[in-house]
């Protein structure tokens, strides 16, 4: 579904993604993991066209998508959610969700100035959905407050629903249990599965391996924006490369 | 003809290039369009016009109103800059607090002296006109030039051969980085707007003595020409703003000669519009124009 | 009642003013709210001015008729501006719209020359507009722009303006257009200003090529600095205080300006969100936020 072609990305000098290949397939959950600063968050901002690789391709449903913008990429069907949660902070939680599903919308300005009933058919229809969405991700409680206002749980849940809201086949997640206690945790994981039976693919990246292992169909490992493992997550998870990658991740965390 | 042309748009560049090095100056330390940049140069031909009239003789005149522009320079960014720079303010609030204070110091000029057009006494420069073949040029054009090529001169070897110079590119690379280093970030900015506002008043004496003709309103027309100029080098390129400077008195004044007067200004604009368009970075220039 | 028509006599026209000034307040408050720096008001408010005062003049258009015309002409050349400057950041854009208001200057003061028509005035510009401008169509204007405004938030189109205000690249991965958005609201923009063009030219019966220069563009500037971009309300509150403003320093006589400087430099600096506080607005919602 979303093939990835010797990407490559430099900043200056430094190559944060290079010769990255690889492929989400659909219907999958697939697990993006590595250490800190593997460039994970680098790829996932060439995937969304927030940045445009070096070199290399990516194509989604057969489409080459690495010079699209932004919008354009999202209505072809992949949205994503934030490491650094980025919610339109004095906005409501429905208010963000709402805006996620701009493109569900098609009333005009003129329809909206003068009130006409397909505008106003509209706009029930679109908050109608957005609280289904609100409830699937058991938000009622929060619906109408300002969404700097949750909690970071709470927050990475709304960034989520209003990923779902613009009505994506591919969803990409950035540590979406970061900042979640465990109950919470597993709920996602739970929900991600659910999602997984409705057909949605998901490319999610994550450094708790409990839930890589309870979500993902498939892991790939990036080490300095190298791949240097894929497939089932116990064949990556016993794999040396990917042992030593971690480990030294550790040492020099603790040096 | 053609050569009297040249010869014109030599001198006018030199003092367009010597205004707009300031400007981009500042842009490239600190990222800020000062756009009260003109309001100095104002400032500096009516210190330079008050100390003629008090007396003074021009070589003292021209230091003075100098030192009495960067002053008001750096004065300009403790009042107006250095508050947003501290909480770390959009550009768009610099650059709003900029016209602010232009708006400031043309109204203040305005009260002090006259909104009237004011003019240096008559002799206070011999008038001498030597001829060479087709071309004739002033004494007072020839000074301007030597004197605007002087100080930028001094400038190149004060930002590329002194040790303020290094600081000073350092700050611009990376104030955080600077201030690691132990460069005194404060201090070095205090310099820039120093220079930036002496640059500028320079400009305003050499031009006021060119067009003998000092009001408060003078910096209006200037800013635009000033933009171009930048613009044209790359905002904070120091080379491309004496390039951009004789690119605009060139184009200036074959169009007058050439076309009409009254496309004077349009050339300059046209010549803005087109390198914003196609070359945002300037001729010379490096860094992103664009949105990310 | 006669102390209102004592009133209306000495300050109908400041009135009037203020609500022009009010449209113009709005027209800038479209591109500052969705985060673009544009100095183009002054310059889409000489289209509007100049469109509506030939028709008048030549077709014997009725107002409203002169008054769209003008606006719907602004709003096309923001169009064709907006499509390749919006591309650049922002202090290259407000370059970029400084120097499209000169050369609406002059293309004012040189159109009827290369053309060979009498259409514009050239450099005296245009006069004897017959005065239709009323305080009724005024106020009908601005009811009917605010109501547009309440509206236009309530959209998709105004919930992605909010969007990419708050985080344009957020906005652009949630399928918002983002490019195409900023363009809507920079033509808006150009709509209104071309309206209140229109207003001021059949109320000062005059339209002249300096009227729309970089002071004017400054001024239209500081309204909405002063009342803060975050509700269209505080452009229109700067926009009455800045115009009855100078009638209260009259005694300050030359010194006036100074205090437009001064505000623009003291709310950017300690008040970097403007006059009006939307809270004002919405204090009974968060009540029941409070609750839930
Ligand atoms: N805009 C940028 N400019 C320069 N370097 C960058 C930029 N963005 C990322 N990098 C560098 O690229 C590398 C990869 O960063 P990235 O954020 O993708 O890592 P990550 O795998 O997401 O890490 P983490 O687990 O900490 O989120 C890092 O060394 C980072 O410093
Ligand atoms: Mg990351």
């Amino acid at each position: 579904m979303l093939r990835l072609k010797n990407i490559t990305r430099q900043f200056g000098g430094l190559a944060a993604i290079s010769q990255v290949s690889f492929s989400v397939n659909a219907g999958q959950v697939t697990g993006l993991i590595g250490p800190n600063g593997a460039g994970k968050t680098t790829l996932l901002n060439l995937i969304s066209g927030l940045d445009q690789p070096t070199s290399g391709e990516i194509h989604f449903l057969e489409r080459p998508i690495h010079h699209l913008p932004p919008h354009k990429i999202n209505q072809l069907g992949i949205a994503r959610t934030y490491q650094n949660i980025r919610l339109f902070a004095e906005m409501s939680v429905l208010e963000n969700i709402i805006v996620g599903m701009h493109t569900q919308g098609r009333a005009g300005l003129l329809s909206a100035a003068l009130m006409l009933p397909a505008y106003r058919a509209e706009e029930r229809r679109l908050r109608e959905d957005a609280a289904r969405l609100i409830e699937r991700l058991g938000l009622q409680a929060f619906a109408n407050a300002p969404a700097d206002a949750l909690s970071y749980g709470d927050q990475r849940r709304v960034e989520i629903a209003r990923a779902l809201a613009t009505h994506p086949t591919l969803l990409l997640l950035d540590e979406p249990t970061a900042g979640m206690n465990a109950a919470e945790t597993a709920r996602l994981g739970d929900l991600i599965l659910s999602l997984r039976a409705e057909r949605l693919t998901v490319l999610v990246i994550e450094h708790d391996m409990t839930f890589i292992a309870q979500v993902c169909d498939r892991v790939v490992v990036l080490n300095f924006g190298e791949v240097i493992a894929q497939g089932a997550v116990d064949v990556v998870r016993a794999n040396p490369l990917v042992i030593d990658a971690y480990l030294g991740a550790e040492e020099n965390s603790h040096a | 003809m053609f050569w009297q042309q040249v010869v014109n748009a030599i001198w006018l560049g030199a003092v367009y290039s010597l205004f707009s090095l300031g400007y981009t100056l500042v842009f490239g330390v600190l990222g800020i369009l000062n756009l009260a940049h003109p309001s100095l140069y104002m400032w500096g031909a009516f210190i330079g016009l008050m100390c003629v009239n008090a007396g003074l003789p021009l070589w003292l005149a021209l230091p003075l109103a100098m030192i009495f522009s960067g002053l008001m320079g750096v004065l300009l960014d403790r009042i107006a800059f250095k508050t947003l720079r501290d909480r770390n303010a959009p550009h768009l609030a610099t650059l709003i607090s900029s016209i602010g204070a232009s708006i400031f110091l043309i109204s203040a000029a305005q009260g002090v002296f006259s909104a009237q057009v004011s003019r240096f006494p008559f002799g206070v420069f011999p008038v001498k006109v030597f001829t060479l073949g087709p071309v004739t040029i002033t004494l007072l054009q020839i000074s301007i030039l030597a004197i605007s090529l002087a100080i930028m001169l001094f400038l190149r070897w004060l930002l590329m051969g002194t040790k303020l110079g290094q600081a000073t590119r350092a700050v611009a690379f990376n104030p955080v980085t600077a201030a690691r280093l132990g460069i005194p970030v404060d201090r070095v900015i205090m310099q820039t707007f120093f220079l930036a506002g002496a640059l500028a008043g320079a400009a305003g004496v050499l031009l006021g003595l060119a067009f003998n003709a000092i009001s408060p309103f003078m910096g209006g027309p200037m800013n635009l020409k000033g933009l171009t100029v930048i613009v044209l080098g790359g905002l904070g390129n120091i080379e491309g703003a004496v390039l951009g400077g004789f690119i605009l008195s060139f184009s200036e004044v074959m169009s007058v000669a050439y076309l009409s007067s009254d496309l004077r200004d349009a050339v300059s604009f046209v010549l803005l519009l087109i390198i914003l368009l196609f070359r945002p970075n300037g001729l010379l220039g490096r860094s992103s124009a664009k949105r990310a | 009642m006669t102390v209102f028509t004592q009133f209306w006599s000495t300050y109908g026209s400041v009135v009037q003013f203020a609500l022009i000034n009010m449209l113009l307040g709005i027209s800038i408050y479209f591109t500052l709210y969705t985060g673009l720096l544009s100095l183009a008001n002054a310059g889409f408010m000489a289209v509007g001015a100049y469109v509506s005062a030939i028709l008048t003049i030549h077709a014997g258009t009725p107002l409203p008729i002169s008054l769209l015309a003008g606006a719907f002409s602004a709003g096309f050349i923001g169009w064709l501006l907006g499509l390749p400057v919006l591309r650049l950041r922002d202090v290259y854009l407000a370059i970029a719209t400084l120097g499209f208001g000169e050369i609406v200057r002059i293309t004012a003061v040189n159109f009827d020359k290369f053309s060979g028509l009498t259409l514009l005035g050239g450099a005296q510009g245009l006069d004897g507009i017959p005065k239709l401008t009323t305080p009724a169509g005024l106020i009908f204007s601005l009811i009917l722009l605010s109501f547009f405004l309440i509206q236009f938030h309530r959209s998709r189109a105004g919930r992605a303006l909010a969007a990419i205000r708050r985080d344009e690249n957020v906005a652009a991965t949630m399928g918002i257009d983002v490019a195409g958005y900023k363009l809507l609201a920079f033509v808006l923009g150009a709509f209104v200003a071309g309206l209140a063009g229109g207003f001021s030219a059949h109320l000062t019966r005059f339209v002249g090529p300096n009227d729309f220069t970089f002071s004017a563009a400054v001024n239209i500037l500081a309204f909405a600095v002063l009342g803060g971009t975050a509700h269209w309300a505080g452009p229109l509150l700067g926009a009455a205080i800045l115009t009855v403003l100078p009638e209260a320093l009259r005694f300050m006589g030359e010194y006036r300006g100074i205090v437009n400087g001064l505000i623009l430099v003291l709310v950017i600096l300690y008040l970097p969100r403007g006059l009006f506080n939307p809270k004002w607005l919405t204090r009974r919602k968060e009540a029941g936020h409070a609750q839930a």
